[in-house]
């Protein structure tokens, strides 16, 4: 019993990842130094999407690096923006995973005979870490709703360079 | 014919919780009897109980609210902060920025103070170009004028997870705070005999008229709850004895001779006198093993067969850890009581027997003997048990003992009839507070009569997450503990005997 807690322990430690290429976002610790812009994902009014660093906003244009590339396409086709700016605190989530983990397996192993006393002793506490994993995970994901807080996660918050803006490629639908 | 062991005590290392106590009233000329309430010491017939406080141990505790802690620190989330430079005041700072020019490059600094009087930043770290390759890693100098914004992430708590970690850890406290444990039962192996040497009455204990009277006090720091308290009378003749409150016995051999540990020990085990042989723990793990061989001269059968004691007997320390269980709502008590068991335990061998002929009682029923000599080996728990008298001992017949309720009690000299009713309602139980002290008094039949004490209570218990760990980790805790029992365990030896009622 005691090594099966071990070997889950294990497994909770190695738990938690994001759907982001890890070339695009920096870790919690990097983020404070990270010279590039933040993980863009659009959405378009055609249904299509696309990402990868976000550079800035000129001229009612958006403009997004994917690979050695950068695009640009009119604000005015994007319908959704979602910005990730650095990977969530794994440790504070590995170390959250862990701690449910004893204190339930503490619960089960005092109250096996008795399973009311694990869901009411379990549960809440259960609930609430999942409620943690869900906003640390998710801390460091922004669903834009306003352009003007957008702008300082790109690398160009101040306005992109006229040389970037005549190397990138107008993106169509 | 049986081997009859008589343990006096046993040295406490744990709390334990739950008592069924059956305690020998000597005859009327010799009154022995301890007292009914179990000091901070413990279980005074036998049982672990420790006074030593666990609070400290409780590691599993310790790692979880340290995890929980750790939660709350590194529950943080990076706030991005984006202002101008304020060149009206000297500032300086030591938390990274980021400094992003007019022209589209990059300085990232670590350090940094603003000059006022030259208008510029100055700072050490890295400049990037526009297409965010590493030009310089330097002090640098940066004129304000040409500066378009400062970006700072700064990494703070976050509000939601704070939140949610103070409900989980208030929650948490709460759970621990409101639980108790009726863990069960301690099993009683100690009863002393009739052929003790005559001692006093004493205040606690006293015949009176056709009836007995004795004192319970709870000299302990916990609060006691007793289910009943009744006396047992076992009719007996001169001469015989009674064990077990059912067995009456004629004949007692004592051993000629005995191999323990470390010390001569025979005289100690063979003359019930108050005299024990105790093993003091092991240093490092509390629940290492010890034998003591023990071998008897004894007469061979002479064709008669003896008859075997009913099974009800091997089982009679566990019935009195069964009968305690009435009430356990804790489903870890058949958890703690195998493990104190295990740790308690006293396996007895006969002859060269392969396993233990029994487990753990003061009767153990040899059967028929066909040599002279009788081997007995006992295993037990070093510094766990203390052994007054081995003996072997033919018995005569199984009795019946007679149950006396109170009929009266007094609770700090005054009648209470609230805690009589209490004592004999199985479905009540008498609280009794550190410091109360009854009287409990009973009508003895006429005759010549064995008495015995038989009780029930249990504490309340508190230190719920030390029994965790020692549920948990039982083998891990004892060898964590041993240690720090062995700091304390001369002055428990002395504790242990200042709580002594009876002294011969």
């Amino acid at each position: 019993m005691l090594v099966l807690r071990f070997i889950v322990l294990i497994f909770l430690f190695s738990c938690a990842s994001l759907k982001a290429p890890s070339e695009y976002v920096p870790s919690f610790n990097e983020a404070k130094t990270y010279p590039y812009g933040s993980y863009i994902e659009l959405k378009t009014k055609g249904k299509s999407k696309i990402s990868g660093e976000f550079i800035g906003i000129s001229e009612n244009n958006i403009f997004i690096r994917k690979g050695v590339t950068i695009y640009f396409l009119p604000l005015s086709d994007v319908k959704s923006i979602v910005i990730i700016s650095n990977k969530p605190d794994y440790f504070g989530i590995r170390v959250l995973a862990t701690s449910t983990f004893l204190y339930t397996s503490c619960i089960t192993n005092n109250f096996w005979k008795y399973p009311g006393y694990i869901l009411c002793l379990a549960t809440p506490v259960c609930a609430l870490s999942g409620l943690m994993f869900a906003i640390m995970v998710n801390e460091p994901v922004v669903r834009v709703k306003k352009l003007d807080k957008v702008i300082y996660f790109s690398r160009y918050p101040q306005g992109i360079p006229e040389e970037i803006k005549q190397k990138s490629i107008k993106l169509t639908n | 014919m049986v081997v009859w062991e008589n343990l006096r005590r046993v040295s406490e290392k744990f709390y334990f919780f739950h008592f069924t106590h059956i305690k020998r009233l000597s005859q009327i000329y010799n009154i022995h009897t301890m007292k009914p309430r179990i000091l901070i010491l413990g279980c005074r017939s036998g049982g672990l109980v420790s006074t030593n406080k666990l609070g400290d141990q409780h590691f599993m505790l310790k790692i979880l609210i340290s995890l929980i802690m750790f939660i709350f620190i590194y529950g943080c989330a990076l706030n991005k902060e984006i202002y101008t430079p304020d060149i009206n005041t000297n500032k300086k700072g030591s938390s990274v920025i980021k400094v992003h020019m007019k022209d589209g490059s990059l300085y990232i600094l670590n350090s940094w103070k603003v000059d006022k009087n030259k208008r510029i930043l100055k700072g050490n770290g890295t400049y990037y170009s526009i297409d965010r390759t590493i030009s310089n890693v330097n002090n640098f100098e940066i004129p304000v004028d040409s500066i378009a914004i400062i970006e700072s992430n700064e990494v703070v708590p976050s509000k939601a997870l704070e939140l949610l970690v103070l409900i989980m850890r208030v929650s948490f406290e709460i759970f621990i705070s409101l639980s108790e444990i009726d863990i069960g039962s301690c099993y009683i192996n100690w009863f002393s005999s009739s052929i003790a040497p005559p001692f006093e009455a004493d205040d606690n204990v006293k015949l009176e008229n056709g009836g007995l009277s004795i004192k319970m006090k709870n000299e302990a720091l916990e609060t006691y709850l007793v289910r009943y308290a009744n006396v047992l009378a076992v009719p007996k003749e001169e001469g015989s004895y009674i064990f077990a409150t059912s067995y009456k016995v004629n004949k007692l051999i004592s051993p000629i001779q005995a191999k323990c540990p470390q010390e001569e020990c025979l005289n100690l085990i063979s003359i019930l006198d108050g005299k024990e042989w105790f093993d003091l723990s092991d240093d490092k793990d509390l629940g290492r093993q010890e034998e003591i061989e023990v071998i008897f001269l004894a007469e061979k059968d002479k064709g008669k067969r003896q008859t075997l004691l009913p099974t009800f007997l091997f089982y009679q320390i566990l019935d009195y850890i069964r009968n305690g269980n009435e009430n356990n709502s804790n489903g870890n008590y058949e958890k703690l009581k195998e493990i104190v068991k295990k740790i308690k335990r006293i396996e007895i061998y006969y002859m060269d027997s392969e396993g233990p002929l029994a487990i753990d009682y003061s009767l153990a029923m040899l059967g028929k003997l066909n040599k002279d000599t009788i081997k007995i080996k006992l295993r037990f728990t070093k510094g766990a048990v203390r052994l007054d008298y081995v003996a072997l001992a033919d018995i005569k017949e199984v009795v019946e003992p007679i149950t006396i309720e109170p009929f009266s009690v007094l609770h700090n000299y005054r009648e209470d009839k609230e805690a009589l009713t209490s004592l004999l309602d199985k479905n009540k139980f008498l609280a009794t507070l550190p410091g109360d002290e009854y009287i409990l008094k009973y009508k003895t039949p006429n005759g010549n009569f064995e008495f015995f004490l038989h009780t029930k209570e249990w504490i309340k218990e508190e230190n719920l997450l030390t029994l965790w760990e020692f549920i948990s980790f039982p083998e891990i805790t004892l060898k964590t503990l041993a240690p720090k029992y062995k700091k304390i365990e001369p002055q428990m030896e002395g504790v242990f005997w200042r709580s002594k009622y009876v002294s011969p």
